[in-house]
C-alpha cells in the first residue's frame, strides 16, 4: 500500500510536467458536475443506513456501517452551500481511503463515471489565503482546486483531503 | 286744408260762391235803384204837381192882375168877376200845394203866408177895384183914400207877384236840383254797381279757383305724379299713394293702394308660381323627353313584335304539326301501354319468385342468429385470454425492475472495480478494461430492461384496447342478434306482403288495360287539340292585325310625344320669360 501511495504522490507531483492523464471519480450535486481524484476513493456504496450523531456539526450526517467498519458520513451539499435533500434511490456514498483522512465518506446525489482527463486540460485555481472572505466562501474556495472543460460540461475538481480540515476550521470558527 | 267734401260738393261750393257774389252785387244795385226810385216817386207825386200848381197860381195871378187892370181901364164890373174867378183858382192852387204834406214846415208857413197875403190882397183888390169901377165911371171924383189904397194895392200886387214868382222859381229850382241829383246819383250808382260787381265776382272767382286748385287739382296732380312714377318706374309695387284726403281722390288713392297691394300679392304668387312653373316645366320637358324615348322604344318594340308575329304564326303552325305528331306518339303510347300490361304479367311472376327468395332469406337469417351467438361466446373467451395476457405482462414488468436493479448494482460494482484497478496502477489496467466492459454491459442491460419495460407497457395498453374492442364487438354481435330477430319478423311480414303484392299486381294489370283504352281516348282529345291549334293560328292572325294597329297608334303617340316635348320646351321658355318679367317687379 505504501508503495502505491508513493506512486500516487510522485504522480501528482510530476503531473504538470509529464503529459500524463488523471482519473477522476465524478458525481452530481444539483446540476453541478464534481470530481475527486480516483486514487483517494476507496469504494462507492449504495446501501445507505445512516446512524445520526447528536450534537454533531450540521455537515456531519452520522455513521454508517460498511462490512463491520464504521465510517463518518459528511453531507457534501451542506458543505458546498446547497440546500439539504432527502436520500433517494440515486443517492450514493463515496468512501475515501485512510490516506485522505479518518475513515469517512461523503453523500452525493448521483454517482457518475470514471473520467480520464489529461493534465494539460486542468485549470488550477490560485489559492489566496490572504483574501478576506466569508466562511462559506472560504470553505468552498479551499475545497475547489480547479476545473476542467469536458465536451459537454464543466468538471469541478474537489480536494478530498481538505474536507475534514474545512469541517475542523468551521468548528474552530 | 282738408275738405271733407267730395268733388261735386266742392264744385257746387265754388259755384255757390260765384252766385252769392253775383247776388250780392245785384242786391247792392237794387238797393241803390230803390233809393232813386223813391226820389223819382217823390218828384212825380209831389214836386212836379207843386211846381205846376205854383206856375198855375202865378199865371192866374197874372191874369187876375190883368183883369184888374182891364177892369180899371174899362171900368166894368164884369171883368172883376173873372178876376175873382182867377183869384179863387190861385187860392185853390195854393190849397192844393198846401195839401201835399211833402213840403218842409218853413216852406209850408211861407206858402200859407203867401196864401193869406193873397187872400187879403184879393179881397182888398176886389173891393178897391169894384169901387173904382163904380165911382170912376165918367167922373173923376175918386177920393184920395181910394187912390192911396189903389196905390198900396198895386204895391202889394208887385210884392205878391214877386213872391209867387219866387215861389214858383224856387220850386222849379227844387225840381231841377232834384232831377240833377237823381241823374248824378244814378250815374254814381251805375259806376258803384260796376265796381262792386267786378270786385265781388273777381273775389268769388278767385275763391272758387282757390278751392278747386287746393282741393281738386293738387291732389290730382300728386296722384298723377305718383301714378306716373309707378307706371314709368321700375315696377316698384311696394310704392303706395300717400294721399289722405277724404274725398274721392283719397278714396281713389286708397282703392288704388288696395289694388296695387292685390297686384303685389298676385305678382308674388305669380313669381312663386313662375318659379314652380319653371321647375315643373323643366321636369315636364324631361318627362316628355323620357316619354318620347319610351314611345320610340315602344314603336321599336311594336315593330319587333310585328317581326316576331310572323315567327309566332310559324310557331303556331309548328305547334299544329307537333300536335299531329303528338297524336301519333299517343298512339304509340297506347301500344306501349299494352306492352306494359304484358310487362305487368311478367312482374306478377317475378313477385312470386321474390316470395320464394324471401323465404330463403328467412332461413339465412336464422343461421346468422346462431352464428352470432357463437361469435359472442368466442369474444368472451378472447377477453378472458386478454386479461390473462395483461397480468402476465405485469409480472414481466416486475422482472424488469429486478433486472434494472441488478444492472445498477453491476454498474456500481464495475465502478468500484475500476477504482480498484486504478489504485492497482499499471498492473490493474487489464482489470480496468474488464471493469469497463462490465460497466458497458450493465448500462446495456439497463437500457434493454427499460426497453422491455416500455414494451410491456405497450403490450398492457394494447391488451386493454383489445379488451375494449372485444367488448364493443360483443355489443355489436348482440345488436346483430337483435336485428336478426327483427329481420326475421320483418321477413315473415314481407312474405305476407309479397303475396298481397302479387294479388295487387293482377288488379294493376287490369288497370293498365284500362289506361291503354284511356290513352286511346286521349289520342282523340289530342286530335281536337290540333284542330284548336288551327283555330289559334287564325286568332294569331287577328292578333297580328291588332299589333299592326298598335304599332300605328304607337307611331301616332310618338308624334304626339314629340309635340308634347316641343310644347314642354315652349312652356319652359315661357316660364323662364315669365320668371324674368316677374323678376322685374320689386315685391
Amino acid at each position: 500500500m505504501k508503495v502505491i501511495i508513493n506512486m500516487e504522490k510522485s504522480n501528482i507531483k510530476t503531473a504538470p510536467k509529464l503529459n500524463i492523464k488523471r482519473q477522476f471519480c465524478t458525481f452530481n450535486i444539483e446540476r453541478h458536475f464534481f470530481g475527486v481524484d480516483i486514487l483517494d476513493v476507496k469504494e462507492i456504496i449504495d446501501e445507505i443506513a445512516i446512524t445520526t450523531i447528536h450534537h454533531s456539526p450540521e455537515e456531519v450526517l452520522g455513521f454508517i456501517n460498511v462490512r463491520g467498519h464504521v465510517h463518518l458520513v459528511v453531507d457534501l451539499r451542506t458543505l458546498l452551500n446547497f440546500e439539504q435533500k432527502e436520500i433517494d434511490d440515486s443517492s450514493r456514498i463515496i468512501l475515501f481511503t485512510p490516506e485522505v483522512g479518518e475513515s469517512f465518506g461523503v453523500l452525493v446525489d448521483q454517482i457518475g463515471h470514471m473520467v480520464e482527463v489529461s493534465e494539460k486540460k486542468i485549470e488550477y485555481k490560485n489559492y489566496d489565503e490572504q483574501k478576506v472572505m466569508k466562511n462559506k466562501h472560504k470553505r468552498i474556495n479551499k475545497l475547489e482546486i480547479g476545473a476542467c472543460k469536458l465536451e459537454e460540461k464543466l468538471l469541478i475538481i474537489l480536494d478530498s483531503k481538505k474536507i475534514l480540515e474545512v469541517i475542523r476550521d468551521n468548528l474552530q470558527d | 286744408m282738408n275738405f271733407s267734401l267730395n268733388i261735386i260738393q266742392k264744385i257746387w261750393l265754388s259755384l255757390s260762391v260765384l252766385i252769392a257774389g253775383y247776388l250780392t252785387s245785384m242786391l247792392l244795385g237794387f238797393a241803390s235803384g230803390q233809393v232813386t226810385e223813391t226820389r223819382l216817386n217823390d218828384i212825380s207825386e209831389y214836386l212836379f204837381p207843386i211846381t205846376i200848381q205854383s206856375n198855375k197860381a202865378l199865371q192866374k195871378f197874372n191874369e187876375q192882375v190883368k183883369s184888374y187892370n182891364d177892369a180899371i181901364m174899362i171900368s166894368e164890373i164884369s171883368v172883376l168877376e173873372s178876376a175873382e174867378k182867377n183869384s179863387l183858382e190861385v187860392i185853390k192852387a195854393f190849397k192844393t200845394i198846401l195839401s201835399y204834406g211833402w213840403l218842409s214846415k218853413e216852406r209850408h208857413i211861407e206858402i200859407q203866408n203867401i196864401k193869406n197875403l193873397f187872400e187879403d190882397y184879393s179881397n182888398e183888390a176886389n173891393f178897391v177895384y169894384s169901387k173904382m169901377c163904380t165911382n170912376g165911371s165918367g167922373s173923376m171924383n175918386i177920393s184920395d183914400e181910394l187912390t192911396d189904397r189903389a196905390f198900396t194895392l198895386s204895391k202889394k200886387t208887385h210884392e205878391l207877384k214877386e213872391k209867387i214868382d219866387s215861389l214858383s222859381k224856387i220850386f222849379e229850382n227844387d225840381l231841377k236840383t232834384e232831377l240833377k241829383k237823381i241823374i248824378k246819383n244814378t250815374k254814381k250808382q251805375r259806376l258803384m254797381n260796376l265796381i262792386v260787381f267786378v270786385c265781388v265776382v273777381s273775389i268769388s272767382i278767385s275763391f272758387s279757383c282757390f278751392i278747386i286748385t287746393r282741393s281738386i287739382k293738387e291732389p290730382l296732380k300728386n296722384t298723377l305724379s305718383m301714378l306716373k312714377d309707378i307706371a314709368e318706374g321700375d315696377g316698384n309695387l311696394k310704392a303706395r299713394l300717400s294721399i289722405k284726403n277724404k274725398d274721392e281722390i283719397g278714396e281713389l288713392a286708397e282703392w288704388f293702394n288696395i289694388f296695387v297691394e292685390n297686384i303685389q300679392n298676385i305678382i308674388k304668387q305669380i313669381a312663386e308660381n313662375a318659379v314652380f312653373l319653371n321647375k315643373s316645366s323643366s321636369s315636364l320637358q324631361n318627362y316628355s323627353e323620357e316619354m318620347t324615348t319610351d314611345v320610340k322604344q315602344l314603336t321599336d318594340y311594336s315593330e319587333n313584335v310585328l317581326n316576331s308575329k310572323d315567327q309566332l304564326t310559324n310557331n303556331i303552325n309548328n305547334i299544329a304539326a307537333s300536335a299531329e305528331e303528338l297524336s301519333m306518339n299517343i298512339n304509340s303510347v297506347s301500344s306501349t301501354a299494352e306492352q306494359m300490361a304484358n310487362n305487368m304479367n311478367f312482374v306478377a311472376e317475378s313477385t312470386e319468385s321474390m316470395n320464394i327468395s324471401i323465404n330463403n332469406i328467412g332461413k339465412s337469417v336464422k343461421e346468422g342468429q346462431e352464428i352470432s351467438a357463437q361469435a359472442m361466446e368466442l369474444a368472451k373467451n378472447a377477453s378472458l385470454n386478454m386479461n390473462l395476457l395483461g397480468s402476465a405482462a405485469r409480472e414481466i414488468g416486475q422482472v424488469t425492475v429486478a433486472i434494472k436493479r441488478i444492472a445498477v448494482q453491476t454498474n456500481l460494482l464495475s465502478l468500484n472495480a475500476s477504482i480498484e484497478a486504478s489504485t492497482a496502477g499499471e498492473s490493474g489496467s487489464g482489470f480496468a478494461v474488464v471493469a469497463q466492459k462490465i460497466k458497458q454491459f450493465a448500462s446495456q442491460s439497463t437500457q434493454s430492461a427499460e426497453n422491455i419495460a416500455k414494451k410491456i407497457e405497450d403490450v398492457q395498453s394494447k391488451t386493454e384496447n383489445a379488451i375494449n374492442v372485444i367488448e364493443k364487438v360483443t355489443e355489436i354481435i348482440e345488436r346483430i342478434n337483435k336485428s336478426n330477430s327483427y329481420i326475421k319478423s320483418t321477413v315473415e311480414k314481407q312474405m305476407q306482403k309479397t303475396s298481397d303484392i302479387s294479388l295487387n299486381i293482377s288488379e294493376l294489370n287490369k288497370g293498365t288495360k284500362l289506361i291503354a283504352s284511356a290513352i286511346g281516348e286521349s289520342a282523340l282529345g289530342i286530335n281536337e287539340m290540333s284542330e284548336n291549334t288551327g283555330y289559334a293560328a287564325v286568332k294569331t292572325k287577328k292578333f297580328s292585325e291588332i299589333i299592326d294597329f298598335f304599332r300605328i297608334t304607337a307611331n301616332k303617340s310618338n308624334e304626339s310625344a314629340v309635340k308634347v316635348e316641343n310644347a314642354a320646351f315652349e312652356l319652359t321658355e315661357i316660364a323662364s320669360k315669365l320668371n324674368k318679367m316677374v323678376g322685374k317687379f320689386i315685391i
